[in-house]
């Protein structure tokens, strides 16, 4: 990395620790420290939801994923809209109108102390280690690209998130997204410009359009349906309608962005504006994938992206049996090139029929080089056993490291840190929050003075971003740690979700029916985590279903014990 | 579920929107817009495959 990478990444992060401890200085109470004294307008808030949600992983895996499996993905996002709509209709008044600090608290406010603890400690538990793999996860692809020490990578987006969100709470995470997703969205778009220019010369950007869709990248719609197909049409609706419930509705660091909003009008208006631009910026993201495609159509990639596992199969026994593999697919990859340019030939000449022909030895050749592909990831494994196959994360960064002009290498880098850091420090503001909101100041010590309340959630901040970082160094000794986070975060989920379902639509329903089947439902679905091999995204549905008929059944019995 | 909830709720006035006259307007905007995206998004699956 050059001179002046170096000065661009230090500098921007500098600005934003700086900024966000100065912009935010002076905190006098909680309700100013946890919800910014509800002073956050509608853009701001905006901004936010998008920060916590795009993680550095998404930016990494993103346009890897397009690369890899086309631009499908985005129908993942198609519920989210709904999801809003919903959201604006119930959960933001009801939340503003309540005065909570958090999500949980207004399980006591509807049902009673134990859901609202109940509820809490899952959040805790899951959102706790999920802040530790936010760290680790973006830390882990940029150590192997860039050679860097990982637990140096780790510790530094730790330290610098803990040093602006402990000083500002809340408000210094709203604020310092702001510029985080400006230089997000500086990034991407200055790379999607960047590949489109260093394409060759006589390759247009409809040229290169048609490429991808002929390639099968442009596949961003598919309304057939398959059970066993992860993303269609009706998955992405029905599902992601679920999911973006779940999240926006009842995970506290997404419903503390909003709940720090000036009013009901401005927390809505930052809610349904994510509800129209999410779509199109992950559309954005995957079509520049697409882009970094075609971009290698031209330019012969590496055989595996990852370079550390790369080099250890070079320097391993099989490392000639390599080679002859890398030289296939080179000669292979130069027959593509000339095939792709014909084939835009004839599309030029509007000859259909030569065209078609074309396209199909493109696709031909093309899974030739995918067979030579998983025989190198094959010989990959022999030579280490331990490796990781999946090359995806490592294809956008490998990318932006190896084309790009200096400079704008660390400005990508910046960003990738900058999504990195905006997921976490609302991770731990929401940790923070929920720790002292739910737990401390409602059990442990409820008539403490303002200024107490203000250094514990500073404390708490603090606890959970070394919790994170140690979480996170260890993360790397632990195995596939990303299948890890997501089972756990399945085994809770649908629990939580069910709770706050209850206590949205099913005004019947009173605490005790809720709390019990609750304990059921997560009984039931860890035995089916432990006893089944049911995969783990179904537990999802499974808690949250079982929960609510459960309580549909148990509700009259508790009613009459009440009433008795 | 508590009186205290009970009161809370039914004082939530509706505050009306800064832009548009009522809420449900805006709703629509949003769930047209998602129509709109994913014909869009059909279109150019079908144009470019």
């Amino acid at each position: 990395m050059s001179l002046l990478d170096w000065i661009v990444l230090i500098g921007f992060l500098s600005f934003v620790v700086i900024y966000g401890v100065w912009k935010t200085r002076g905190k006098k109470n909680i309700h100013d420290y946890l919800l910014a004294n509800k002073t956050t307008p509608w853009y701001t808030v905006t901004l936010s939801i998008m920060a916590t949600q795009a993680s550095a992983i998404t930016f990494l895996s993103t346009p890897g994923q397009a690369f890899v499996d086309g631009m499908r993905f985005v129908q993942f996002y198609l519920g989210l809209p709904i999801a809003m709509i919903i959201l604006c209709i119930t959960a933001v008044p009801l939340f503003h109108k309540l005065n909570v600090y958090t999500a949980y608290e207004f399980l006591e406010q509807r049902f009673d102390l134990k859901n609202r603890t109940l509820g809490s400690v899952l959040f805790l538990i899951q959102r706790g280690l999920a802040a530790g793999f936010t760290i680790f996860a973006p830390s882990l692809v940029i150590s192997v690209l860039m050679g860097w020490n990982i637990q140096i990578t780790i510790f530094v987006i730790g330290t610098l998130v803990i040093l602006y969100t402990t000083s500002g709470g809340t408000d210094a995470v709203n604020k310092t997204h702001l510029l985080q997703m400006f230089i997000i969205t500086s990034g991407m778009f200055t790379v999607f410009f960047l590949i489109i220019n260093g394409l060759p010369k006589d390759i247009s950007f409809m040229d290169a359009t048609n490429i991808a869709g002929k390639m099968g990248k442009l596949n961003a719609i598919t309304f057939e349906f398959d059970w066993k197909d992860k993303y269609n049409f009706w998955s992405g609706l029905i599902g992601g309608t679920f999911l973006a419930l779940s999240y926006f509705g009842t995970d506290q660091s997404q419903v503390q962005r909003y709940l720090s909003g000036k009013s009901i009008a401005q927390s809505r208006i930052g809610l349904l504006v994510n509800g129209i631009v999410k779509i199109p910026m992950q559309f954005s993201i995957l079509f520049l994938g697409a882009m970094v495609f075609v971009f290698y159509q031209f330019v012969t990639p590496p055989l595996f992206f990852n370079s550390v596992e790369t080099t250890n199969v070079k320097n391993s026994q099989y490392s000639e049996q390599y080679e002859e593999l890398e030289d296939e697919f080179k000669e292979l990859h130069s027959i593509k090139q000339n095939q792709i340019r014909q084939m835009l030939e004839a599309q030029k000449l509007n000859d259909d029929k030569k065209f078609n022909r074309l396209a199909a030895e493109v696709n031909d050749t093309r899974s030739n080089e995918l067979k030579i592909r998983n025989e190198a990831t094959r010989i990959i494994k022999q030579a280490n056993p331990a490796a990781d196959t999946n090359d995806t994360n490592y294809i956008f960064l490998s990318f932006v490291i190896n084309v790009l002009p200096a400079g704008l290498i660390g400005l990508i880098l910046a960003a990738i840190f900058s999504a990195s850091m905006s997921s976490t420090a609302a991770e731990l503001n929401a940790l923070a929050s929920t720790t002292v909101v739910d737990i401390y100041k409602r059990m442990i010590k409820p008539t403490g003075s303002e200024k107490h309340y203000l250094v514990v959630s500073k404390l708490a901040t603090m606890f959970w971003g070394f919790y994170a970082i140690v979480f996170a160094s260890f993360a790397n000794r632990l195995g596939s740690l990303i299948e890890a986070v997501n089972i756990l975060g399945s085994l809770f989920y649908g629990t939580i979700l069910g709770i706050f379902l209850i206590a949205f639509y099913l005004k019947k329903i009173g605490g005790n029916a809720t709390f019990y089947s609750a304990l059921i439902a997560e009984l039931v679905v860890l035995a089916c985590f432990v006893f089944t091999d049911i995969p783990y995204l179904w537990f999802n549905v499974i808690g949250c279903v079982l929960l609510i008929i459960l309580a549909l059944i148990l509700n009259p019995y508790f009613e009459n014990k009440v009433k008795a | 579920m508590t009186d205290n909830f009970q009161i809370n709720k039914k004082n939530i006035s509706e505050e009306k929107p800064p832009i548009l006259s009522t809420w449900k307007q805006l709703y629509s905007i949003v769930f047209l817009n998602l129509v709109f995206l994913i014909i869009l998004f059909y279109v150019f699956t079908k144009i470019f495959s």
